[in-house]
């Protein structure tokens, strides 16, 4: 215990007076929270979208409720008898479902800069829209934007090394390893201690940084305790296993500048190299198939169901969709006009194109299984991706999101249709009752967890191979 | 205190030291005298344990330092030819980090009587060592290995880089511990240094002890004159 006070106390004083590493600690802080208002930028403008949006619904519906009452002018009075028809609700009032962002994704913005994070909801799925567009680059998009996540994950590795590099080297090179050998003390535990110092150093820096972000994005109260909680143990972790890595690296016993140069070839092995590799492999391996498919078979298939007879339309429809046989009229199912072929139209089209949709679909989902597989053994990815599922900003959070949405979407095509076959109109209390998108916000902890194993492994792997080399070289030392 | 027993190193071909056999008892300093590569350099390694013997043994205390050179190390304090220390401490820090390294946790007062004792002047106590000379720093380093309070000392030619007045104290300092029942084995190539502060003189040549006499009645110009004609 006295050793491993004195050396902190020491190093703590060397720390104070060596500039150099001083203004490597400020330029990391600055650098982070300005990663911090970066971040927070893209969420807000993001916040101030959905609130627009929510406000532009509530407009909508004070005017689509007006309607209903105005009767001032004949053309006003005619609007008044057809304001609670379903198709004009459909068109008037689509609700509005967002993936409202939780706070963490000011930290860890992911992929929410490129996905759709809101969507007016109609009967009708269009597929082109851009929220079916595929995403063509994967592990460029887990890369991660210029927030606090990427600090952590690209930056703060980079100040670990800087501060550990020379830990071992330096004392040889500037000629005090001698006489520390010499002071009874083991000189493992000395260079452990120092090492633990320099953690010390890099916690407190990266728990103020953090702190500085979960005040600004208003991450306090108890319900984002165990995503904070969650958030520190994967910080922590990655703090952990770089620390690890530069124990291995600095057992090796080479000089400063040879430990360094190592490091960092090692940082960009992990965190540029690997990450490039994996995309090129998955890029050879699972090319991304092109939507531009879909949209050629999406106008033939529209064509071909425009061409199907009414009748055989309303019966096909009838047949896949039994909840609605209740309004059945088969004298105007027959014609062009008559509400179920407008609706069988859709809905078979719809059938048709999800079938092929779905076929590109699952390429896609087989292809980000397998990056998501390799990118297990890439520290930034897998980091990326646990910030990113804290935040849910990820691309889980947003498939999460676009399943919701789609579940959404069929109890609001479910209360219009009803409405549309049966012809029975809204009233204007009824559109207090209309179907309202609420996304559920859960983060799996055993997930996030689970992720972590990966960096853990490397962790170990690192420990004992420096413990292995420590062991082999323990018999002399060699000065 | 210090026991050599058929000590050998080879690197390679090359023979650093053939068959050593020492004994330096407490209270006695031992002056090794001899040519650049003669050995003097490898013998305090082997003592120290920043070597390994290729054969025979090396013991601090009976303790045989191959083999527990963390136990040994405990008996030996170490002033190397060019002291090196923190630039960014220090006199008195450097010596404060030092001494609790070795278990010894002094007041500033003490600290400040070490540093006196080695003739450091008081203003540079409290100047970082990256402004000390060369010679400065080495009277740190003496302090250092006086503050463990070390039963041996080993010394690799200590006085490199000091002036005549503080070479001259240094004499005195060790012939001091000498008398407190330190061992001391210092490499030198000051004869008369040797003959001043030392118990026994040795004489190595190409890793050989060739020549080894107590200094009680031998003149320096005898041992020149023996030196010249040994090398």
């Amino acid at each position: 215990m006295n050793l491993f006070k004195t050396i902190f106390r020491f190093e703590w004083i060397q720390l104070k007076r060596q500039y150099a590493q001083l203004f490597a600690l400020a330029l990391f802080l600055i650098i982070g929270c300005y990663a911090v208002y970066s971040g927070s930028s893209v969420i807000k403008h993001q916040k101030t979208v959905i609130d627009t949006l929510n406000q532009q619904y509530n407009s909508d519906y004070e005017l689509a409720v007006r309607k209903f009452t105005d009767t001032l002018t004949p053309e006003s009075k005619a609007q008044a008898a057809n304001a609670g028809v379903p198709q004009a609700i459909d068109f008037r009032l689509p609700p509005v479902a967002s993936n409202q962002p939780k706070g963490f994704a000011s930290l860890a913005v992911g992929q929410r800069d490129v996905n759709p994070y809101y969507q007016k909801v109609r009967s009708q799925v269009d597929f082109l829209d851009n929220g079916n567009m595929e995403l063509s680059n994967p592990s460029t998009l887990s890369a991660g934007n210029f927030d606090l996540s990427f600090v952590l994950v690209y930056l703060l590795p980079l100040l670990i090394i800087t501060l550990c590099y020379g830990s071992y080297a330096e004392e040889k090179e500037q000629g005090t390893y001698a006489l520390l050998t010499i002071q009874s003390a083991s000189i493992s535990r000395i260079m452990i201690y120092k090492l633990l110092f320099r953690a010390a150093v890099v916690l407190v820096v990266t728990g103020l940084l953090s702190s500085i972000a979960f005040i600004a994005a208003e991450i306090i109260g108890a319900t984002s305790l165990s995503d904070i909680l969650l958030w520190s143990y994967i910080t922590l972790m990655y703090i952990a296993f770089w620390f690890a890595v530069c124990y291995f690296f600095i057992q090796l016993k080479n000089s400063s500048i040879a430990t360094a140069l190592k490091l960092v070839g090692v940082w960009l092995f992990f965190l540029i190299a690997l990450p490039s590799i994996t995309n090129a492999y998955l890029s050879l391996a699972n090319p991304v198939p092109l939507r531009a498919d879909l949209a050629s078979f999406a106008r033939h298939a529209a064509e071909e169901v425009w061409e199907t007879k009414p009748a055989a339309l309303a019966a096909l429809f009838n047949k896949n969709n039994p909840q609605y046989n209740s309004s059945i009229n088969p004298a105007k199912d027959s014609t062009q006009n008559g509400q179920r072929f407008i609706v069988g139209y859709y809905d078979l089209l719809e059938r048709k194109v999800s079938g092929y949709a779905k076929a590109i679909n699952d390429e896609i989902e087989a292809r980000n299984a397998q990056a998501q597989l390799l990118a297990k053994f890439s520290p930034s990815v897998t980091m990326q991706y646990l910030y990113n599922a804290i935040a849910q900003s990820g691309r889980d959070g947003h498939m999460d999101f676009q399943r919701q949405l789609s579940v959404f979407q069929k109890k609001w095509k479910h209360h219009i249709y009803s409405r549309q076959l049966a012809e029975v109109n809204f009233t204007r209390e009824e559109l207090k009752d209309l179907p309202k998108f609420t996304k559920a916000n859960p983060t799996s902890s055993t997930e996030i967890l689970k992720g972590s194993l990966s960096i853990w492994a490397g962790l170990m792997l690192f420990l004992l191979l420096a413990n292995w080399n420590g062991k082999r070289e323990s018999s002399s030392i060699n000065l | 205190m210090l026991q050599a027993i058929n000590l050998t190193k080879t690197y390679n071909s090359h023979t650093a030291l053939s068959s050593l056999d020492l004994n330096i008892d407490k209270g006695e300093v031992f002056c090794l005298l001899g040519q650049n590569g003669a050995g003097k350099t490898t013998t305090i390694n082997l003592f120290l344990g920043f070597a390994s013997p290729t054969s025979g043994q090396a013991l601090v205390n009976g303790i045989e330092v191959a083999n527990n050179a963390e136990q040994a190390r405990k008996h030996l304090a170490y002033i190397p030819e060019v002291v090196m220390l923190y630039p960014h401490l220090s006199s008195m820090e450097n010596l404060d980090f030092f001494s609790r390294l070795a278990g010894f946790e002094y007041t500033p007062k003490q600290l400040q009587d070490f540093l006196a004792r080695v003739g450091l002047q008081h203003e540079a106590f409290e100047k970082r060592m990256g402004g000390h000379s060369k010679g400065m720093r080495q009277k740190v380093g003496i302090a250092i290995a006086l503050a463990k309070n070390a039963d041996v000392l080993l010394m690799d030619e200590p006085t490199s880089g000091l002036d005549p007045k503080a070479t001259a104290e240094f004499t005195e300092l060790v012939k001091d511990l000498g008398k407190e029942g330190k061992a001391v084995l210092m490499a030198t190539h000051d004869i008369f240094n040797a003959v001043e502060l030392g118990t026994t003189i040795g004489i190595m040549r190409r890793g050989e002890l060739i020549h080894q006499m107590p200094t009680s009645n031998l003149m320096a110009t005898d041992v020149q004159k023996l030196y010249l004609e040994t090398i």
